[in-house]
């Protein structure tokens, strides 16, 4: 398994609590019942891999929750770990296919992992509505982060920003993660304006509470923005170091190609390719590795193919505009044309029926 | 369990919750034991995380504290009028406390525990000293005060399987996650003292007889339900009693608050001010406060309506958020259901209604459990030969039912608690319950529910709230204790034949401040 660097950060520090409950309950010593066992393995390797990025967590998880559900397991944790593995691999068939099995689908959980799902298939109004009246049983910074992410998606920054700015004061310092996250959506929201100041801050604020490889991320990318191109390839490098995923691997080559070093580019770019093609879930990285046709081997028929299959799974505003992005390339400027237009109507659609239904004013104050 | 294992968002008896530090367990306040000096022991204890001694640096407890005089009794109807009323009124008293005395400590990365008492007559302190040693403080009057923030023996002695086999709380016997329904929490079996015939689902289990006592079970597939109509008897026709009589707690820790205050120190007038309030808080630090910030982040513009609230006016609670409140043993356990929404310290009056539901609820399990044990019962079940498991939706229907419960005068077993022999009225669960307050009398010995002394067996007390306290057993008058005396229970029909908690800690209790035992 891939760790995170040395420093002691508090992702590190968590890390290694994990691990070591992880080494308790492998060792049998902790006293739970086979089924337990199984349930306890997935909640924490999943933990593990959202802390460590790694792919090979992802998937332990994933395979120790899909042998416990095949036994015929339908533990409340269990399901919810398994359809947000699947979730956040992209496999939303998988994803709502276990939900559909628990007996109980209205809990909490499973209803917010539902609306990420309407999040990702671009269903962005619905997945408002469902956020929202989350927010009215409980104000929670998920929440509040998941309806922050549907006007991220509509490009509403401010709104978006004031839900992210509400979740983190829901955060308390248990939970420094869940805040180095919802920094790094700020982060990402500033630096999509341009905005590199304040950008910086929400960085800086992701580093000192947590670190972890997703500030190490958003500091790259804040690294290429800001023009800093030399320290931006060591940053990507760091990155691809703490969690061997294909998609950080790919970003250090188009690091290494902006700062002029195309040939120390190659080997990663190659290594980022063989990555994407030998991912077990081919989900996971299908539209990074539409983008790696599309702007590095050029095969278009190739990013054709990836960038449609993912549209067709989520058809929401980034698979949109990666796809017309490629049908450009192709020369079919008119498939590529109707398609913005249309992801452009169905964001001017979602936002006047948010508007209409005056999410926000009606939320509950905290 | 006073107070363990809630709210729900901290409560670690889920099997995705860690322990938490913010997890309060109980609240204990009494006269102090030096005639000499008249002085109030408070005492919070929480959840030993990170360890017993080693107190969280992101925590931040804290105590509500006001004198106030004695007063004459109850002083409405004995009916829902009568209620409302004194709720109305309680709700007039809080509104007038403008600033009630407040007590914060909490500790820094290098084990100092930094203290603060303010809004106090004494004067306000603010000092620091190492954890886990006794500290003497001088405040500005001239009182002096002791203080202790460390690790202790956990001060709760109760068989808390035994409690929540009496509600069928599934979390403490099966994995049940946080996130889980409310069904999934207090399974709809009918709560109950006695084993219903056929409760496959909570009964004792020879075969495993540490189920629940840290052994759990994978959730049953089907629902919990249960269809029988009778309690069980084994072949010599004894019930079983849910309680086993052990205590659950021992050997546990708990990190703790412990202060001894000279009276005048809380009030201007300590001839007149004789009853001392006080409940407790936790409060975590937020993710907010532990970075730099951002001046002008727009949820401070955008959200002036924070400025009102208390936490956002105060300089250090700004950075910090309300976890748990805690002050009357059972008031979020059995009471409030340990909802999160529900953690309001003192000012409680809002939970009325929801009170006398839950009474009622509790009732109708409890009550025909003690009715089949031969004891006289406060809540009117109708005479039913079995638990019921019945939810009332309002107050009109519980109350009736409730009625002499929550009115009754809690007969005390002796003189002892009133050692002066003063005229002080008995206190009824409906003045005791709301507001949520350790109100302690110093006229008496603290005893419960005269304040909370370290040695009272508060979970049988509660359950006293059952029997009708005008009633007899045995030829003697019924009160707080009954259900802790062994004869009753050699006498009754039921096994195994002992009180349903324990009766004593098992570690003593110390003659010196800070009174609590060692930890282990």
């Amino acid at each position: 398994m891939v760790t995170t660097s040395a420093a002691r950060d508090g992702c590190a520090t968590r890390l290694d609590r994990v691990d070591r409950v992880l080494a308790d309950i492998r060792s049998g010593a902790s006293g739970l019942t086979p089924q337990q066992t199984s349930v306890r393995l997935a909640v924490l390797l999943s933990e593990r891999a959202n802390l460590s990025g790694s792919d090979a967590d992802a998937y332990a998880a994933q395979d120790v929750a899909a042998a416990a559900l095949a036994d015929g397991c339908r533990h409340g944790d269990l399901v919810l770990t398994a359809a947000r593995v699947y979730a956040e691999n992209h496999d939303l068939v998988r994803a709502t296919a276990v939900l559909d099995q628990c007996r109980d689908d209205e809990s909490i959980g499973q209803r917010l992992i539902r609306a990420g799902i309407l999040r990702q298939r671009g269903q962005l109004a619905a997945a408002a509505v469902e956020y929202a009246r989350l927010i009215h049983v409980a104000p929670t910074w998920q929440h509040l982060a998941g309806l922050a992410g549907v006007y991220q998606d509509l490009t509403d920054v401010e709104t978006a920003d004031a839900l992210f700015a509400r979740a983190a004061d829901d955060i308390d310092a248990l939970q420094m993660g869940a805040f180095a996250w919802v920094e790094v959506q700020r982060a990402q929201l500033r630096l999509g304006r341009g905005e590199l100041g304040r950008a910086h801050q929400h960085i800086a604020r992701a580093e000192i509470g947590f670190g972890g490889w997703r500030a190490c991320e958003q500091r790259a990318r804040w690294l290429v923005k800001s023009g800093s191109r030399t320290e931006a390839v060591e940053a990507y490098r760091r990155l691809a170091e703490m969690t061997g995923r294909p998609d950080h691997t790919h970003a250090l080559a188009d690091a290494l190609i902006r700062a002029g070093r195309p040939d120390e580019a190659e080997v990663h770019h190659e290594a980022a390719g063989h990555g994407y093609r030998m991912a077990r879930s081919p989900a996971r990285y299908r539209h990074h590795f539409a983008e790696f046709c599309l702007d590095v081997t050029r095969d278009l028929d190739e990013a054709l193919v990836l960038a449609a299959e993912d549209y067709a799974e989520r058809p929401n505003r980034h698979a949109g505009q990666l796809l017309a992005a490629v049908l450009t390339a192709r020369g079919e400027a008119g498939e590529a044309r109707l398609l913005r237009d249309r992801l452009g109507c169905e964001g001017v659609t979602a936002n006047a029926r948010l508007r209409r239904a005056r999410i926000l004013d009606c939320l509950p104050r905290t | 369990m006073a107070d363990h294992n809630d709210p729900n968002s901290v409560n670690s008896i889920f099997s995705d919750i860690d322990p938490s530090p913010a997890d309060l367990y109980d609240m204990f306040g009494y006269p102090g034991p030096h005639d000499k000096n008249e002085t109030v022991v408070l005492a919070s204890t929480f959840a030993a995380v990170p360890a017993a001694g080693k107190l969280d640096p992101d925590l931040l407890y804290r105590m509500l504290v006001h004198a106030r005089p004695r007063s004459s009794g109850w002083p409405h109807e004995i009916d829902l009028g009568g209620l409302e009323r004194y709720v109305a009124a309680v709700k007039d008293h809080f509104a007038s406390i403008v600033n009630p005395g407040d007590i914060r400590a909490w500790v820094d990365d290098h084990d100092t525990a930094h203290l603060t008492l303010t809004g106090f007559p004494g004067g306000n302190i603010s000092t620091s000293f190492p954890t886990n040693t006794v500290f003497m403080i001088s405040a500005p009057g001239g009182q002096e005060i002791k203080a202790f923030v460390g690790g202790r023996d956990d001060a709760f002695f109760n068989d808390l399987p035994g409690f929540f086999r009496s509600i069928n709380y599934a979390p403490q016997y099966y994995h049940v996650p946080h996130d889980s329904p409310a069904e999934l929490r207090e399974v709809p079996i009918p709560k109950t003292l006695l084993e219903l015939d056929g409760n496959k689902y909570f009964n004792y289990d020879p075969a495993q007889p540490n189920w629940g006592h840290g052994e759990k079970r994978d959730l049953p597939a089907e629902p919990m339900v249960w269809h029988g109509d009778k309690f069980a008897k084994d072949e010599n026709g004894n019930y079983r009693l849910v309680y086993s009589g052990k205590d659950a707690q021992a050997g546990r820790n708990v990190n703790a608050v412990v202060l001894e205050i000279p009276l005048p120190y809380f009030t201007d007038d300590p001839a007149g001010d004789w009853v001392v309030n006080v409940w407790a808080e936790s409060w975590v630090r937020k993710a907010t406060g532990k970075v730099p910030l951002i001046p002008d982040d727009p949820a401070w513009i955008e959200h002036p309506f924070r400025l009102l609230s208390e936490a956002h006016r105060d300089s250090q609670l700004r950075d910090y958020k309300r976890v748990d409140t805690t002050a009357q043993p059972f008031a979020d356990a059995a009471l409030n259901e340990r909802e999160d929404d529900r953690q309001v310290g003192g000012p409680n009056f809002m939970l009325a209604a929801h009170f006398v539901k839950r009474l009622a609820h509790l009732g109708w399990g409890f009550g025909p459990s003690v009715t089949a044990l031969g004891l006289p019962c406060s809540f009117d079940h109708d005479n039913s030969p079995v638990s019921v498991h019945k939810v009332h939706r309002s107050v009109i229907t519980a109350f009736p039912r409730v009625q002499k419960l929550i009115f009754q005068e809690l007969r005390m077993p002796d003189d002892s608690w009133n050692p002066k022999g003063l005229d002080i009225p008995l206190r009824r669960p409906a003045e005791i319950f709301i507001p949520n307050l350790c109100s302690i009398d110093m006229d008496t010995t603290g005893t419960w529910p005269f304040g909370r002394r370290p040695e009272d067996q508060v979970a049988t007390r509660f359950l006293s709230m059952f029997l009708d306290m005008a009633g007899q057993v045995g030829g003697a008058p019924i009160h707080i204790e009954t259900l802790n005396d062994q004869a009753l229970w050699e006498s009754a029909p039921v096994v195994p034949k002992t009180p349903p908690n324990p009766l004593y800690n098992d570690a003593k209790f110390l003659e010196e401040f800070p009174y609590l035992a060692e930890p282990w």
